[in-house]
């Protein structure tokens, strides 16, 4: 099949040098080590991406892991599941429970560590938009589940994922759509699938919603039972009964839902500002969601088109974002070329940035970008950027090699663009100071201009 | 002798020399440096933000109307119960200190609020009655993401520039408070002191270096400043407030309030610790969530109610026994009531109107507006919630003209009511 036109100029390809390609790992992935943006670089830009889209780091080749997490310390403890929120039980099974979230962050965290970590960022943005909560769901099993669907999927079909998200066990707990009765159904899924999932405020009418509500009645499963005599928790993830018949009743509804001209705008602009930056461009926005329907909703294409395109590079694109926690922690260990993800790190990025991952705030997700930013968090990225310094393995450099110190540094920070002022001071304090690596990258890490991407 | 402010204000400006005032800050007023509360500015405004969506009809019960226990059979408050506040409503039997404020004179019942076309998202909503912009229409993406709350317009006009003006208490930086200039500081970094925060900043900021890589751009209060200006702007904001704040903790103050263990007991102690310090916040967010109760309602409305209750009574006796009352207003909001029939759940969906509670020395108590009214296609809307009767900005503009003492259309963006709930300067 032909691709229409791209409507989106793309970066023109003999232009491409080893600073896109860190602005691209950066993006598509949670930044580079040294020799993976060497990697990048040598690839060209439509090999790097075509690369990045198979979900690799560059650098990295072989058979992705791609199977369900299965965090070992997860099957031995017991899940304290009594249909009850978090909120509101006793002290120890509240902390079994902080413990299972823990365990299944630790794992996902380490996953996108790897080799796989494309494909993990891209796990994690349908995470914040197609959302489900542990807290609220209550069963790690079932949040496990959401997150493989995710990773099968991630660069797949948009109405497939959105058809299989909803009868899966996770959000059929999380937006209550199990609690839907004939005589008066529960409007909170039929919202929020509009509202947050496919079309967007203002692309659909209120009546929508008590229209498509009786659609979801009757979305039952059994709980998977943890075995009694053992206490082991039950194993497997099987599909619940009723899984195909779910799937066939919410088909005229997803159909009539991706009709609607204006479908694949919301996912086009989410990706915009999860990729690319916080001030979407309404014409580019369009041509990615035309070029998503006409490729019959598949991902792919449109994030080919966004990572090779000449805005992604561009100076208004540079250092826009601002780093999501778990960016900067992950791109904080890349750059640093800390091989295993920290735990204390990863604890004080999943309780006090502001982004605990299968636990979002709300079925919106993370609102991102300044929010993010806020008088706790930073004082906590503070303390995460220090945490991160004291696991670098730092080089021993010459004597007097300041100048030559601070100008690798910046480059591997992203820190290229702070004032001369600042750079003036970094030369001073190394000339009075020697080599001392350690308080350098403290004082690099803890930068406000760290924070962005 | 000297008071404890004069102590507090000298500790202040002694400690700050050693800290080169960001320019934007410095040529703004830093009020907690100088200039603790006075005069007319010195009233101050609690929120308590019932987080999920409030089912109002069993916050006060309209206990004489059948239609509302024809509406539900399982979760109606039984007329038994109520406290009584009139013939046709009672509120639900946990809060005995509302009760006890409402018999004082110094509780003002709003009825019936909301806003026309009600959304029943909870973030829509929330963030229309939090940034109380003057249509709901207003508020696209981008309102939402970086827009600015009532409060945070309120503190930019107020006293431009300075991070303390608002204090919200938890990890969640509220939008009701977010100005253009800046936003509120939470109260929970003094939470965070085991992990070493305020430990660390202080020891960086005593380093000339590191301040000198914290500073920046002069453009950086500007609305549209870049990210990275942004940035320098929180970072340096972060720093001089939490310093202030450490400071403010400092001062020994004596509670009388008797604090439950809980969530929002905790926040409301931290609140009156500072009211009492002598801080010059003028704004106090508190929360507490879990009124989403799309099932089993009774259970979860006591326990909350029960949580507000201990609370409130704790902070009430702070407040009066240290001749702070009257300078005191306490509000409740929520996103949005809940619908007039109970769901098959033992619960209720989302709604439009409910009402609120307005407390206060100089609160002019009693019953504002007429009980709900739950006849179909009178009193209900089209989704099955109340149909709203005052506008919740009318109740801002009160609160922002005869309290905050400020100008409600500058904050609100047109004129609005004025309830008369307070009583006048």
């Amino acid at each position: 099949m032909d691709l229409p036109p791209p409507s989106i100029e793309p970066l023109d390809g003999s232009e491409w040098n080893r600073d896109h390609a860190a602005h691209l790992l950066r993006r598509a992935s949670f930044g580079g080590t040294r020799n993976e943006i060497d990697a990048c670089y040598a690839l060209g830009l439509e090999g790097a991406v075509e690369h990045l889209l198979s979900g690799l780091q560059p650098g990295h080749a072989g058979v992705r892991d791609t199977g369900i997490l299965k965090p070992e310390a997860l099957l031995q403890l017991p899940e304290p599941y009594l249909g009850s929120a978090m909120v509101g039980s006793s002290g120890s099974e509240e902390s079994i429970r902080w413990q299972n979230l823990f365990t299944m962050q630790m794992e996902w965290l380490k996953r996108a560590h790897g080799p796989a970590a494309p494909l993990e960022k891209m796990v994690m943005f349908w995470h914040g938009m197609l959302t489900s909560s542990y807290g609220t769901v209550g069963v790690s099993q079932y949040m496990l589940q959401q997150n493989a669907l995710f990773r099968d999927q991630a660069f797949g079909n948009y109405g497939r994922l959105v058809r299989d998200v909803i009868v899966d066990p996770a959000m059929i707990r999380y937006l209550d759509i199990d609690k839907n009765r004939r005589d008066s159904p529960n409007e909170n899924f039929a919202r929020e699938l509009l509202e947050l999932f496919t079309l967007g405020e203002g692309n659909y009418e209120p009546s929508d919603i008590k229209r498509i509500a009786p659609e979801f009645v009757g979305f039952r499963f059994t709980p998977l039972k943890d075995d009694p005599v053992t206490g082991r928790k039950a194993s497997g993830i099987a599909r619940h009964a009723g899984h195909h018949d779910r799937v066939k009743r919410i088909s005229p509804i997803i159909k009539w839902i991706f009709e609607i001209p204006e479908c694949g705008e919301l996912l086009c602009e989410r990706l915009w500002r999860y990729y690319l930056s916080e001030e979407p461009d309404p014409n580019e926005i369009q041509a990615l969601a035309q070029l998503l329907r006409e490729s019959n909703w598949n991902v792919r294409p449109v994030l080919s088109e966004l990572w090779r395109s000449k805005t992604f590079y561009s100076e208004g694109a540079r250092l826009s974002q601002i780093k999501s926690p778990v960016q900067l922690l992950l791109q904080g260990l890349r750059e640093l070329e800390v091989p295993e993800v920290d735990e204390r790190a990863a604890l004080h990025t999943m309780t006090r940035l502001g982004q605990a991952l299968f636990q979002p705030p709300n079925v919106a997700g993370w609102p991102g970008g300044k929010r993010w930013i806020n008088t706790e968090s930073l004082s906590a990225r503070y303390v995460l950027g220090e945490n991160l310094v004291d696991l670098a393995s730092v080089p021993h450099y010459p004597k007097g090699a300041g100048v030559a110190v601070m100008t690798e540094w910046l480059n591997r920070l992203n820190l290229e663009s702070i004032s001369d002022q600042k750079r003036i001071t970094i030369v001073n304090f190394l000339d009075e100071n020697g080599n001392h690596i350690e308080q350098l990258l403290t004082y690099l890490l803890c930068l406000p201009e760290y924070q962005l991407c | 002798m000297k008071t404890r402010r004069d102590c507090l204000r000298g500790a202040i400006v002694g400690a700050s020399s050693w800290w080169a005032v960001p320019t934007f800050l410095n040529t703004t007023t830093y009020r907690l440096q100088a200039q603790p509360l006075h005069g007319d500015e010195d009233r101050i405004l609690i929120l308590i933000d019932l987080d999920g969506g409030n089912d109002g009809l069993n916050m006060v019960v309209p206990y004489t109307n059948d239609r509302y226990y024809r509406e539900r059979e399982t979760i109606a408050i039984r007329p038994g119960q109520v406290l009584p506040l009139d013939d046709n409503q009672g509120l639900h039997p946990s809060l005995t200190a509302i009760r006890t404020e409402f018999d004082e004179g110094t509780c003002a019942v709003m009825n019936n609020v909301g806003y026309p076309n009600a959304n029943r998202s909870h973030f829509r909503s929330g963030a229309t009655w939090h940034s109380g912009a003057h249509r709901a229409e207003d508020l696209d993406e981008d309102a939402l993401r970086q827009g600015t709350g009532w409060l945070g317009r309120f503190a930019d006009l107020s006293s431009p520039g300075s991070p303390l003006t608002g204090l919200y208490s938890g990890d969640r930086s509220p939008l009701a408070l977010k100005g253009q200039l800046g936003s509120a500081v939470s109260i929970s970094t003094v939470d965070q002191y085991p992990f070493g925060l305020l430990a660390l900043q202080k020891n960086r900021l005593e380093d000339p270096i590191f301040r000198t890589l914290q500073g920046g751009s002069e453009r950086s209060d500007h609305p549209s400043a870049s990210p990275a200006d942004f940035l320098r702007r929180s970072a340096a904001e972060t720093f001089l407030a939490t310093e202030r704040m450490r400071e403010q903790m400092e001062v020994a103050v004596d509670r009388k309030g008797d604090y439950p263990d809980t969530g929002l007991g905790k926040q409301m102690a931290e609140v009156s610790s500072l009211v009492l310090s002598g801080a010059a916040t003028r704004i106090y967010y508190t929360r507490i969530g879990g009124f989403d109760t799309h099932g089993g309602q009774l259970d979860r409305h006591t326990e909350l109610f029960s949580e507000i209750n201990g609370a409130l009574e704790a902070f009430i006796t702070d407040m009066r026994e240290t001749g702070n009352w009257d300078r005191t207003v306490i509000m409740t909001f929520s996103e949005f009531g809940r619908q007039v029939r109970e769901n098959s759940n033992a619960g209720t969906d989302h709604g439009s109107a409910l009402p609120m509670f307005i407390l206060g020395g100089k609160v002019k108590g009693g019953i504002y507006g007429k009980a709900p009214c739950l006849e179909p296609g009178v009193g209900i809307t089209e989704f099955g919630g109340v149909q709203f009767e005052t506008d919740f900005r009318d109740v801002y503009a009160t609160i922002l003209k005869s309290h905050l003492r400020a100008d409600p259309g500058d904050i609100l963006g047109r004129a609005y009511a004025d309830l008369a709930f307070l009583q006048q300067p």
